[in-house]
């Protein structure tokens, strides 16, 4: 079937959603640009296969997942040869406090500024079980590890979180 | 562990289970009946809900920094049927295009930033292949302006400048091969990763020649 939206369409319903996303999974704004980006070229590429099964922004949301997992794996191997690591974490630190103070409102900070404090891993895998609502299977399937390794993921990081936000 | 009622201490699992987070199991009305006669599991769950509450409630829209939308302008406005088969093969002859010009341009012109821009005739509605160009475009541009900048500022090391040509030209091979791996059926595409790494190997053939006559 000949898609009918078009690009700009999908982009202006669900870049807002999907860059967000992003900023959550990848707890930096350089990269969450990078998987926005790359999450609508992957879209719009794949658009005239999408069979609506699931909502567009839920079909988005797993493609963002997709490129999110590929470009970590591509920036870890790149760090490999970056010497100014902690540096660049800093810059990254500051940089994500002014990405997220812009995207959600004030009362909501701690609570951001404490998931992105999280494990890669553990973030990605809360990220997407509490907040998108993935169940324990879809998010294996996504990121290609075990039902279990998500359900221990996802439990690590709320016993972090609590213990972070004394909650 | 202790047990009250019969029934162990809820664990992570049961508060997925209690919480609806996984299927319900056979023993979670015997989990529910043991909280009711347990305090600390009630507080266990409890904040464990609290916590998913006020995570689920936070916002899932923000706003997305024009750089992004910028990154992908060159991407349709209108609505347009989408031949992927052709959309591919004209990306590949557009990374064919990409591929030639920037080679000659690495040749030709090492000081001067290079631009990636469309055929004469190729219509600005078939996405793939304006991505692809920017794509392949946009990381050998980037590492060409790093070579500039490391020419410039150190203009009389040749070994370095060397060096820097030649992983600027091993990103337009990476480019070029890609193009060619994502479109494998396509000679066009294969022909364009063959001449980038020709025109490397003549270019490194080329520069260590000069460095010999230089050393020399």
């Amino acid at each position: 079937m000949t898609p009918t939206i078009t690009f700009d369409e999908l982009y202006t319903a669900y870049a807002p959603r999907i860059y967000l996303l992003s900023l959550r999974l990848s707890g930096d704004p350089v990269q969450a640009e990078e998987i926005t980006q790359e999450t609508f070229i992957r879209a719009w590429k794949a658009l005239p296969r999408f069979r609506q099964q699931s909502s567009p922004a839920t079909w988005l949301s797993k493609i963002a997942a997709n490129a999110a997992t590929d470009l970590s794996r591509q920036r870890a191997r790149r760090r490999q040869i970056v010497l100014f690591s902690g540096e660049l974490s800093a810059l990254e630190s500051h940089q994500y406090d002014s990405a997220i103070t812009s995207a959600v409102p004030a009362t909501d900070l701690d609570m951001e500024q404490a998931v992105r404090a999280l494990p890669t891993g553990a973030r990605e895998m809360l990220v997407l079980h509490v907040i998108e609502g993935f169940g324990y299977g879809e998010i294996a399937e996504l990121l290609g590890v075990t039902a279990g390794t998500v359900k221990s993921q996802v439990h690590r990081a709320r016993t972090l979180l609590m213990e972070k936000l004394n909650r | 562990m202790s047990e009250i009622k019969n029934v162990s201490h809820v664990d992570d699992a049961d508060i997925d289970e209690i919480l609806g987070r996984t299927p319900p199991g056979e023993k979670l009305s015997s989990l529910l009946t043991h909280m009711e006669s347990c305090n600390d599991c009630r507080i266990r769950v409890e904040r464990v809900r609290s916590l998913y509450g006020a995570l689920s409630a936070l916002p899932r829209e923000g706003d997305v920094p024009a750089s992004v939308r910028q990154k992908l302008q060159r991407v349709p406005e209108r609505n347009s049927p989408i031949l992927y088969g052709r959309a591919m093969r004209i990306a590949a002859a557009v990374a064919l295009f990409a591929a030639g010009m920037a080679a000659q341009s690495w040749i030709h012109a090492i000081r001067n930033p290079i631009v990636i821009e469309q055929p004469p005739g190729f219509g600005a509605n078939i996405p793939d292949a304006t991505l692809a160009v920017q794509r392949a475009g946009s990381e050998y541009v980037a590492a060409l302006a790093k070579l500039n900048a490391s020419v410039d500022a150190r203009p009389d090391d040749r070994r370095q400048s060397a060096l820097g040509r030649e992983v600027v030209m091993s990103t337009l091979l990476g480019a070029a091969t890609e193009a060619a791996r994502n479109t494998d059926h396509d000679p066009m595409a294969v022909s364009a990763a063959s001449a980038v790494r020709s025109a490397r190997q003549n270019a490194i053939d080329s520069q260590h020649l000069n460095l010999r006559r230089t050393e020399n």
